[in-house]
C-alpha cells in the first residue's frame, strides 16, 4: 500500500455506480469467516447489511489462492477446519446446497522419526491406540480410556459451549460443580498442557505427538489455567475436516447466502473510520472517500485495529482504552512453504500409511526438543539444526489444487517469530532451503528435481495479507487465562456488545476465539439481532440446547 | 451474422482507441469485474457450482439434456439435467471435440472444428515485482517523463516494419521458438502506475508490480519443435521476456527485480482451459473465423446445428470474439428469447441494432 496514501481519502473515477453515500441497518467490517457468518444471519434476518473487505478477495483466512502461480492452488491460511462436527452456521444455512463438501480423513495426523518409526493419531480411536501400542502398551490403553473421557468433555461442554454466550468464571465455575463431568472440566482447566499429557502418558514419542496436537496453534504448554483446550485440541484434532476445492469455498458458499438475502459485500474497500455522533457508533467511512451510515458497525478486526485505529484513543473510556492497550499477540507466528511438485511427499518410515496423513509432523524426536523449539521461537530464534514442523499434501484429497494432472501441491508449515533474528527478508531464503533439508531428509523423494515451484509464507507476509493478524497472530491475539473465556477480548466486550453504543465485536479476538470455529460471528449475529428487536430466524443446536439444559440451567 | 456483428464491430472500433489511451480497471482489477456479474446473477437465483467440471454434455436424440460432471466433482449426484438448455462457455474445440464427440456428431463436422485455428493469439506472459518503480530510458518515456516515466499500452520495438516481419515469421511462419534477438522481439505491456491510489495492485510496501508483459509467440499445438518446446526450457525463456523489456527499462537489475512471475501459452491452457493454445483471441481472429464466420457460420448466432438446446457462448471462440467485451451473453440473450428459452422481465432492452430472424420469436418485444 502507498504509504503516504493510507487514510487520506480519495475521490477516485471507479465505483461510480456505488454512491458517496449509503445507508444501511448494518455495516460488517472484514469478510473472513466470522464477518461474513455475522453478516450472512443478519441479512437472512432481513437487515440491509453492508459487508466491507480490504482486500480484494472475501474470505480472510479462507484463501485458496494461486501462491504457486502458474496453475497450483493452495490454502496459503486455514487448511485445517477442527469444528465442523459443531458449527450452527453449516447446520443452519445447509451450506451442502452451495457443493460445499467437507473430507475428513481417518488418518489425521502421522509424526515420524529417524529411525523409521512413526506414530499415527486417527479418527477411529482404536487405529490410534495400535499405533500406540508399538510405543508403550500401557499408554496405548490409557489412551483409549483417557479419550473415551476428553470426548465426552468435548461433546457434552466444550464445544457447544463454544457457541453460547461466555460467562463469569465464577459462575461458570458453580454450574459445572454440580455435575461430575462439569469437576472434570474445572480440573483439567487448572493445569498445563505439559503436565496434562506428562501425568497420563509415559512415552515420550506418544508425548510428543500429543504435545505438538493440542499446542500447534500457540497453547502455551507451560501455562497453567488453559488446561481445557487440551482434550477440545486433541479430540478436534482427530476430526480435522478438508473443504474440497480449498478453505475458500466455506467464504464463497456464506457469500452467497448474504447476496441471495439481499446483502451487499464491498471488497477492495478499507475502512478508515468508525465514524460516533453523540457518543454513539453512525457508520464507517471508506478510503476511497465514500460513507456508509449506519447505527450498527460489527467490527471483525483485532482490538487495535477497531479500538485504536478506526474509533480512536479520544473515543475510548479510560478503562476499556488500558484493556485493549494491554491486549498480547500470539506466542508464535508461522512459516509456511507452498510447495507444488511432481510427486506426493513419501516418508522413509516403514509404515506406509504414514505418508497417507491429513498432516505429518517432521524434525522432532521428542518433547525436549519440541519445547526448545518453541522456546526458540518465542524468544524470536530459529535454531537452523533442529526445528521441525508438519506437512499437508494438499492434492491427496483435492485435485483441484493443480491444474496439471498427477501435479502435487503441499505445505510445510512450521512455528516461527514474526521478529526473527536477522529479519525475515535476509532470513527467508535461508529458512526456505533449511525446511527443504529438513523435509528431504524425512520424504527422500522431495528432492529438487521433485520440486516444481515453492512460495514462501512469512509471519511479515501473513501480515501483510491479513494485517489484522498483527505480528502474524493468526488469532488475533494470545490464549492465556486473561485472554480467553468472558475475558476476550475483555469483559465488556466478550459478548460482542461493547459499551460503545451500535459498536460489535464479531472477529477471533473475541470469544470464543480464532482458528475458523465460526464462535464469535455466530454470537455477535445473536447479540446484534437481541439488541435490534430483530427476530432470530434460526435455533440453538440440539448439542447447544443440551450443554444449557444439563450443566448451566 | 445480421443483426448483431455490426453493432459489434462499432463496439471495438469506437472503443478501442480510448480504452487503450486510457485503460479502464474495475475496483479489485479485473477480479472485481468478475464479482459484480457473480453476485448479480446469484442475486438473481443462479446457481454457482465451482470445482465441477464437466466431462460430457449429454445428448439424447438430438437435443442437450444435461451434463455430466467429472467424478472429483464436488456434487454429488455427477449429472446435472437441464430442462430448456445447456450453454457452453467451454472453447469451442473442447466442447465438439471432447465433451459432445463423435457419437453424436457427424464426422466432416468434426472435421472442421479440428481444422478451426488456434494461431495468433498465443502469448507469453510475464509480471515483474520490484522494489523501485520501472524506470523507462529516457527516450521511452511518455510525457510528462518525470522521474521514471510511465507507459501507457505500450508496444515495443516499432521501429521498422522489417522488425514486424521478422517477428510475424518467427511466430506464424516459423512456428518455433525465437532465434532473434530480444530487443528485437515485439511486446506489449500494461503500466501498472496507472491505478487508483486506494486500489493499488501491490499491497507490499515498497514493492511495485509491473505487468503484464505479453509477448505473441507460436501457439504450442502448432510448435514445429513440440506442445511443450518452450516449457522445456522455460527458465530461459522468462529471461528472454527479461532482457526484452530491459531494452526499455533501466533499472531491471538483480537489485531491483525481487521476483518474476511467467506463464507460457502452455501453462494458461491448463490454467484455464477456454484458451486453447494459451490463445487469448481463442481462435484465430482472420477472415474464415470472424464476423459471420466465427466461430463456423452457422454456428454465428450461437445455436448449435443439429444438436437442439445447446448453445454457445464462449468469450473468445464465439462471435464477436474476446478482450472482455463482454458482448457474447448479451447477443445470446436476444438468441435465447428468439428460441423460447429466456423469458426475460422488464429490465430487457434488445440492440437497437438487432434484425430478428424470420420465423423466431422477436427478441425487441418492447
Amino acid at each position: 500500500m502507498v504509504k503516504e496514501l493510507v487514510g487520506k481519502p480519495h475521490s477516485g473515477s471507479f465505483f461510480s455506480e456505488f454512491p458517496p453515500e449509503s445507508e444501511w441497518d448494518v455495516v460488517v467490517i472484514g469478510a473472513g469467516p466470522n464477518g461474513l457468518i455475522t453478516a450472512a444471519y443478519l441479512a437472512k434476518a432481513g437487515l440491509k447489511v453492508c459487508l466491507v473487505e480490504r482486500r480484494y478477495e472475501i474470505g480472510g483466512g479462507l484463501a485458496t489462492e494461486e501462491i504457486l502461480y502458474p496453475g497450483f492452488y493452495s490454502n496459503i491460511h486455514a487448511c485445517y477446519h477442527m469444528m465442523v462436527d459443531y458449527m450452527p452456521v453449516l447446520r443452519d444455512f445447509d451450506l451442502r446446497r452451495h457443493g460445499l463438501v467437507w473430507i475428513k480423513p481417518n488418518l489425521q495426523t502421522s509424526m515420524v522419526f529417524e529411525d523409521g518409526t512413526s506414530l499415527l493419531l486417527t479418527r477411529m480411536l482404536e487405529d490410534t491406540a495400535d499405533s500406540f501400542h508399538k510405543f508403550s502398551q500401557k499408554d496405548s490403553a490409557t489412551f483409549g480410556r483417557v479419550m473415551r473421557t476428553w470426548r465426552k468433555l468435548v461433546s457434552e461442554i466444550i464445544a457447544p459451549g463454544t457457541y453460547v454466550p461466555p460467562m463469569a468464571p465464577v459462575d461458570m465455575a458453580v454450574a459445572m460443580q454440580r455435575t461430575e463431568l462439569g469437576q472434570e472440566i474445572m480440573e483439567i482447566t487448572e493445569q498445563s498442557p505439559l503436565d496434562i499429557i506428562t501425568s497420563h502418558f509415559e512415552n515420550d514419542r506418544i508425548r510428543a505427538l500429543l504435545l505438538y496436537t493440542c499446542c500447534m496453534w500457540g497453547l502455551d504448554p507451560r501455562e497453567t489455567g488453559v488446561g481445557l483446550f487440551v482434550p477440545l485440541l486433541i479430540d478436534r484434532g482427530m476430526n480435522k475436516c478438508y473443504c474440497q476445492g480449498g478453505s475458500h469455498k466455506l467464504a464463497a458458499s456464506l457469500a452467497r447466502e448474504i447476496v441471495q438475502a439481499g446483502g451487499c459485500i464491498l471488497d477492495s474497500s478499507q475502512v478508515n473510520k468508525i465514524s460516533m455522533s453523540g457518543g454513539a457508533v453512525s457508520g464507517v467511512e471508506l478510503w476511497e472517500g465514500r460513507t456508509l451510515h449506519s447505527e450498527v458497525v460489527v467490527s471483525s478486526l483485532d482490538p487495535h485495529t477497531t479500538f485504536l485505529d478506526l474509533i480512536g484513543t479520544e473515543n475510548l473510556a479510560g478503562d476499556l482504552k488500558d484493556s485493549v492497550q494491554g491486549w498480547t499477540w500470539d506466542k508464535w507466528s508461522y512459516n509456511t512453504l507452498h510447495v507444488a511438485s511432481e510427486e506426493v511427499p513419501r516418508y522413509a518410515c516403514r509404515d506406509p500409511w504414514a505418508s497417507e496423513a491429513f498432516m505429518t509432523i517432521v524434525g522432532f524426536e521428542g518433547t525436549d526438543q519440541i519445547l526448545a523449539h518453541w522456546d526458540n521461537v518465542v524468544a524470536g530464534k530459529v535454531d537452523m539444526e533442529s526445528f521441525g514442523g508438519h506437512v499437508t499434501c494438499q492434492t491427496l484429497f483435492d485435485s483441484h489444487l493443480s491444474r496439471f494432472p498427477g501435479k502435487q501441491v503441499s505445505f510445510f508449515q512450521m512455528h516461527a517469530p514474526y521478529g526473527i533474528e536477522g529479519g525475515w527478508e535476509k532470513r527467508g531464503p535461508q529458512m526456505k532451503e533449511a525446511m527443504l533439508a529438513k523435509w528431504r531428509k524425512a520424504a527422500p523423494n522431495m528432492k529438487p528435481e521433485n520440486i516444481i515451484r515453492t512460495s514462501l509464507e512469512t509471519p511479515e507476509d501473513i501480515e501483510i495479507r491479513l494485517p489484522n493478524m498483527r505480528f502474524g497472530s493468526i488469532k488475533h491475539g494470545d490464549y492465556h487465562p486473561m485472554q480467553i473465556g468472558c475475558f476476550r477480548p475483555n469483559q465488556d466486550c466478550s459478548s460482542g456488545k461493547t459499551p460503545i453504543p451500535g459498536l460489535y465485536l464479531c472477529g477471533a479476538s473475541n470469544y470464543p476465539g480464532g482458528l475458523v470455529i465460526g464462535g464469535p460471528g455466530y454470537l455477535a449475529a445473536g447479540k446484534v439481532a437481541e439488541e435490534m428487536g430483530v427476530e432470530k430466524w434460526w435455533k440453538p443446536t440440539p448439542e447447544m440446547e443440551k450443554y444449557v439444559r444439563t450443566y448451566l440451567e | 451474422m445480421e443483426g448483431v456483428a455490426i453493432p459489434a464491430l462499432c463496439s471495438v472500433a469506437t472503443v478501442m482507441p480510448p480504452a487503450v489511451a486510457k485503460p479502464v480497471a474495475a475496483r479489485g482489477n479485473m477480479h472485481g469485474y468478475f464479482h459484480a456479474l457473480f453476485r448479480c446473477a446469484v442475486a438473481h437465483g443462479a446457481v454457482f457450482r465451482a470445482c465441477c467440471p464437466v466431462e460430457e454434455i449429454i445428448v439424447d436424440d438430438g437435443r442437450a439434456i444435461g451434463v455430466r460432471l467429472r467424478d472429483d466433482a464436488t456434487w454429488g449426484a455427477k449429472k446435472i439435467w437441464a430442462n430448456k438448455a445447456v450453454i457452453s462457455a467451454c472453447h469451442i474445440k473442447p466442447t465438439f471435440l471432447d465433451l459432445i464427440g463423435p457419437r453424436n456428431l457427424d464426422s466432416g463436422f468434426l472435421q472442421r472444428i479440428r481444422d478451426l485455428s488456434l494461431k495468433g493469439g498465443s502469448l507469453y506472459m510475464s509480471h515483474f515485482l520490484t522494489r523501485e518503480r520501472l524506470r523507462y530510458k529516457p527516450q521511452y518515456r511518455t510525457k510528462p517523463a518525470g522521474e521514471y516515466g510511465a507507459v501507457h499500452g505500450g508496444f515495443f520495438p516499432l521501429d521498422s516494419r522489417e522488425n514486424y516481419y521478422e517477428n510475424v515469421r518467427i511466430v506464424l511462419g516459423e512456428q518455433s521458438n525465437f532465434d532473434i534477438p530480444p530487443e528485437r522481439a515485439m511486446w506489449g505491456m500494461v503500466g501498472g502506475e496507472l491505478y487508483d491510489p486506494t486500489n493499488p495492485q501491490s499491497t507490499r510496501p515498497g514493492q511495485h508490480i509491473n505487468g503484464p508483459l505479453w509477448m505473441m509467440v507460436p501457439t504450442p499445438q502448432y510448435n514445429v519443435d513440440g506442445m511443450d518446446a518452450m516449457d522445456k526450457d522455460k527458465g530461459k525463456w522468462d529471461e528472454y521476456m527479461r532482457a526484452a523489456l530491459a531494452s526499455v527499462v533501466e533499472n531491471l537489475d538483480d537489485d531491483n527485480l525481487i521476483r518474476m512471475f511467467n506463464e507460457s501459452p502452455y501453462e494458461q491452457e491448463f490454467r484455464n482451459t477456454g484458451m486453447l493454445g494459451g490463445s487469448w483471441y481463442g481462435i484465430r481472429c482472420d477472415r474464415d473465423q470472424w464476423w459471420n464466420e466465427r466461430p463456423l457460420p452457422e454456428m454465428a448466432r450461437y445455436r448449435v446445428p443439429d444438436i437442439e438446446g445447446l448453445y454457445m457462448a464462449h468469450q473468445s471462440s464465439a462471435h464477436p470474439g474476446g478482450l472482455c467485451l463482454m458482448a457474447v451473453g448479451y447477443n445470446l440473450m436476444h438468441i435465447l428469447i428468439e428460441d423460447g428459452i429466456a423469458e426475460p422481465g422488464d429490465w430487457w432492452y434488445a440492440s437497437p441494432w438487432y434484425i430478428p430472424q424470420d420465423g423466431k420469436i422477436p427478441a425487441n418485444r418492447s
